[in-house]
């Protein structure tokens, strides 16, 4: 098989009880077009989506889960926070050598009801799975935010991983509002882990919504095609204008229009599915003698020894 | 059964059969014999494999497993698809890439004082030779993850400024001094940054603006210095250098070094040497050692030279004296190994051997060993962890079948029994051809080049000799592409995705 990974992926955001949601689907062209330190980078999709050349390479068969472009949101030009909507949260996620990990951002202000986010830190929670991801299979993730919004309420969320509950955590909304390491990531955001540096290869989602932080940013382009699941699973594609200037967002409540200042409520369950297009199976890698099993035992699967024959000279087979 | 029917009884099983036609196999052979591995005179089930990696994300697409030792442990150097070399450190540690060249389909590596020499090279399709890749170097890795760096160095620049320095002693007149690199795994540069000055008897001499070198490697500078020079004819660098004692600089930064003294009757260190050494060295295909030098063989653009380095210094290989060119017949030097104090040249049938005469390797004389049979570029088998020969004999895998090599080469093989096989294999494509030779197990195994799913086992627990060994086909799902013990006798085996 060529170094060249497959990754058709497929995502499906179901919407919570309140707030913005959507569904996206991208696959690996999407990714390829990502330009995660700058703006207008063109690049294949093996220098994003790391093959088996890679240190990331197995994991990149399979489990990339969608995308975000990270490199303008964490340009140099942060977002204003003028233009993060409140009671927003987020979560990115990506693979880090071979484990799913999420990042979240609680969204919560301060003291719940109005008032613009700070652009605070130290805010952003990261999660890793601490089973590897299963290489060549479909994944659905799921993570689910029960933040009770109001002062110093703790909020728990939690992460599955083909429905089995993978972490647990809770987090404070006294606290829970800064945005500075979860978009200016450099740092923080570990997911993606690559060859040269870490940020490359990542899936990310976020699960409410984001007004415009940069004059750059196309999301439309980057964050739709067609490919493996060029159905919608659910609800409409990520189609959010972004336009800062006349203050436009994509609220699946009120559709695109007008802001909306949402001040109050419970962000409850929002749910992220993820799914990938299996591979084929690559029994590439490593491998030693080990008399002690019985079977020959590969990176995706165990075999049975093929077919331990000896026809003599005489008697045939 | 049948009537009359006399039963044959076989009381051992001596292993698969692959010479001429069927009906020429022994009763007591298999003319098929996969996936079974010989004990004592029975056979059963070869031992499976397993996952050596246990990290969420296992290299793919292994392309060469090199056994790497270091000064505290073994390790692996493996090359995977895409020309990325990564140090896997154990079953859980992976550092890397430490070298990524993307023409890079294949490399070659020593183990010296707990670094690895590594030379990338590749196939040529215009001639389908192996040969050092263009414009590219032998680089030198420490085993802490730091990337790999090109081996050998740059020269000093500018100039070193002498002046007197306090009371001291020198011998008066006229000396030439110079500057001398050396980097953190002891490559000393070629002399730069030369100065003349008449030194006065009763004063020690002072430097100023000692060179600095940009590479991030220099830890040491050292002051070179000529005798005294009569006629002097104002050529900086076409004399005799020797370092002078004391008059070191102990990193790369400090440009002052005040108060040296010496007598000319103390340049007892020769310089020389130095000066006409490859700041880089150039891509090769064979890479070993010989009397504590390094052997580098076939560049991209000299196929039949090889190279070898002052002794003790790995990194400087002199473009004059460290040059051996082997009878130029249009075929590359595939290989290099040193056996019973000989080092032996391989190309892909033709052996030659050099003697170390204690003189410049320019100076040794060529014999021939052997022109009808050689080596692949992978070909000699690795004895246990040794990388090299640790029993008196070297297996070697040519296109005449695996040859036993003592000093000359043994026939018939030591594959006379499965001959016809080995003949089947396709002669250009050698360069998959690796050897792994378990020593305290006596098996071995080889990987061919026809059917990237198969090794080839042999046993040898009767007598190494043609008649005594046991053949033996592993057959796999994945498609395997290099071998290599580690831990003494455990084989690893770097597989490829199947096609």
């Amino acid at each position: 098989m060529a170094t060249a990974v497959k990754v058709n992926v497929g995502a499906r955001l179901y919407r919570d009880s309140l707030t913005a949601a959507f569904s996206h689907i991208f696959n690996g062209t999407t990714l390829a077009r990502l330009s995660l330190y700058g703006s207008g980078v063109t690049a294949s999709i093996a220098d994003y989506i790391q093959g088996n050349n890679s240190i990331c390479g197995r994991v990149a068969t399979a489990p990339i889960f969608g995308t975000w472009d990270h490199g303008h949101i964490q340009s140099a030009v942060a977002p204003n926070v003028d233009n993060i909507q409140k009671y927003q949260s987020f979560i990115w996620f990506g693979v880090v050598n071979g484990f799913l990990q999420v990042e979240v951002f609680d969204g919560r202000p301060v003291a719940g009801g109005i008032g613009n986010l700070d652009w605070g830190t130290l805010t952003n929670i990261t999660i890793t799975d601490p089973d590897p991801l299963p290489i060549n299979q479909c994944v659905g993730v799921a993570f689910t935010a029960a933040w009770v919004n109001g002062a110093g309420q703790i909020g728990t969320y939690k992460l599955f991983v083909n429905g089995t509950q993978k972490a647990v955590g809770t987090t404070n909304a006294t606290t829970g509002h800064g945005t500075g390491d979860f978009f200016l990531d450099f740092p923080s955001l570990t997911v993606g882990l690559t060859k040269d540096s870490y940020h490359n290869s990542v899936g990310s989602m976020r699960i409410m919504n984001l007004r415009g932080s940069s004059t750059t940013y196309s999301p439309a382009q980057l964050l739709f095609d067609s490919g493996f699941c060029n159905t919608p699973l659910g609800g409409d594609k990520f189609d959010f204008p972004l336009d800062t200037a006349n203050g436009l967002h994509n609220n699946p409540n009120t559709g695109p229009g007008a802001d909306l200042v949402l001040d109050a409520g419970t962000i409850d369950q929002s749910v992220l599915d993820c799914c990938a297009q299996p591979t084929t199976s690559d029994l590439s890698g490593l491998y030693f003698v080990n008399p002690a099993n019985r079977r020959d035992k590969y990176y995706d699967t165990d075999r049975k020894i093929p077919n331990p024959t000896v026809r003599t000279a005489f008697i045939g087979e | 059964m049948f009537r009359d029917h006399t039963p044959v009884v076989i009381e051992e099983f001596n292993g698969w059969w692959q010479r001429g036609s069927n009906d020429s196999c022994p009763l007591d052979h298999f003319q098929q014999a996969d996936n079974i591995q010989y004990f004592y005179s029975g056979f059963q089930t070869r031992d499976p494999i397993d996952k050596y990696q246990n990290v969420g994300s296992p290299l793919g697409n292994i392309v060469r497993v090199f056994m790497y030792t270091m000064q505290t442990q073994e390790s692996l150097l493996v090359l995977v698809q895409g020309g990325d070399i990564y140090h896997v450190k154990s079953a859980t540690v992976v550092l890397g890439p430490i070298l990524s060249i993307a023409t890079m389909t294949d490399f070659n590596a020593v183990s010296w004082a707990g670094r690895a020499y590594i030379t990338p090279f590749f196939t040529d399709s215009v001639d389908n030779y192996e040969k050092g890749l263009q414009n590219q170097f032998l680089y030198v890795y420490k085993g802490d993850g730091t990337a790999a760096r090109k081996a050998a160095g740059d020269p000093p620049t500018g100039a070193i400024t002498p002046a007197n320095g306090a009371a001291g002693a020198t011998d008066f007149g006229l000396h030439v001094f110079g500057v001398v690199f050396e980097s953190d795994t002891g490559w000393l540069s070629a002399p730069g940054g030369f100065a003349s000055f008449t030194t006065s008897a009763n004063l020690s001499v002072s430097f100023t603006t000692v060179p600095v070198s940009l590479q991030a490697h220099i830890v040491k500078r050292h002051i070179v210095a000529t005798k005294v020079i009569i006629g002097f004819d104002g050529n900086l660098d076409g004399y005799q250098f020797f370092f002078v004692p004391n008059a070191t600089i102990n990193d790369n930064v400090t440009t002052v070094l005040n108060n040296i003294s010496f007598y000319d009757i103390d340049l007892l260190d020769d310089a020389s040497h130095l000066i006409d050494n490859f700041s880089s060295i150039p891509a090769g295909v064979g890479l070993t050692t010989y009397h504590g030098r390094l052997v580098l063989t076939t560049t991209y653009t000299d196929i039949s030279v090889a190279y070898a380095s002052e002794a003790g210094e790995p990194e400087a290989i002199n473009q004059v004296d460290g040059v051996m060119v082997v009878p130029l017949d249009g075929k590359p030097l595939t290989n290099c190994q040193e056996y019973r104090d000989v080092l032996y040249l391989y190309k892909q049938t033709r052996t030659v051997g050099y003697s170390d005469n204690q003189d410049v390797p320019a100076t040794w004389q060529m014999f021939i060993v052997d022109e009808g049979t050689g080596c692949s570029v992978h070909g000699i088998a690795t004895v246990l962890d040794s990388g090299g020969v640790n029993v008196d004999y070297l297996l070697i895998a040519d296109i005449n079948g695996l040859m036993l090599f003592d000093g000359s080469y043994q026939f018939p093989p030591i594959s006379y029994k499965i001959e016809s096989y080995w003949f089947t294999l396709n002669k250009n494509d050698f360069e998959f051809v690796q050897v792994a030779n378990d020593s305290l197990k006596k098996k071995l195994w080889i990987t061919q080049p026809n059917d990237r799913h198969q090794l080839i086992h042999m046993d040898y627990n009767e007598g190494l000799s043609p008649d005594k060994v046991k053949w033996a086909r592993w057959i796999f799902d994945a498609k395997i592409s290099s071998i290599c013990l580690i831990n003494i006798d455990d084989l690893i085996i770097g597989a490829l995705a199947p096609a």
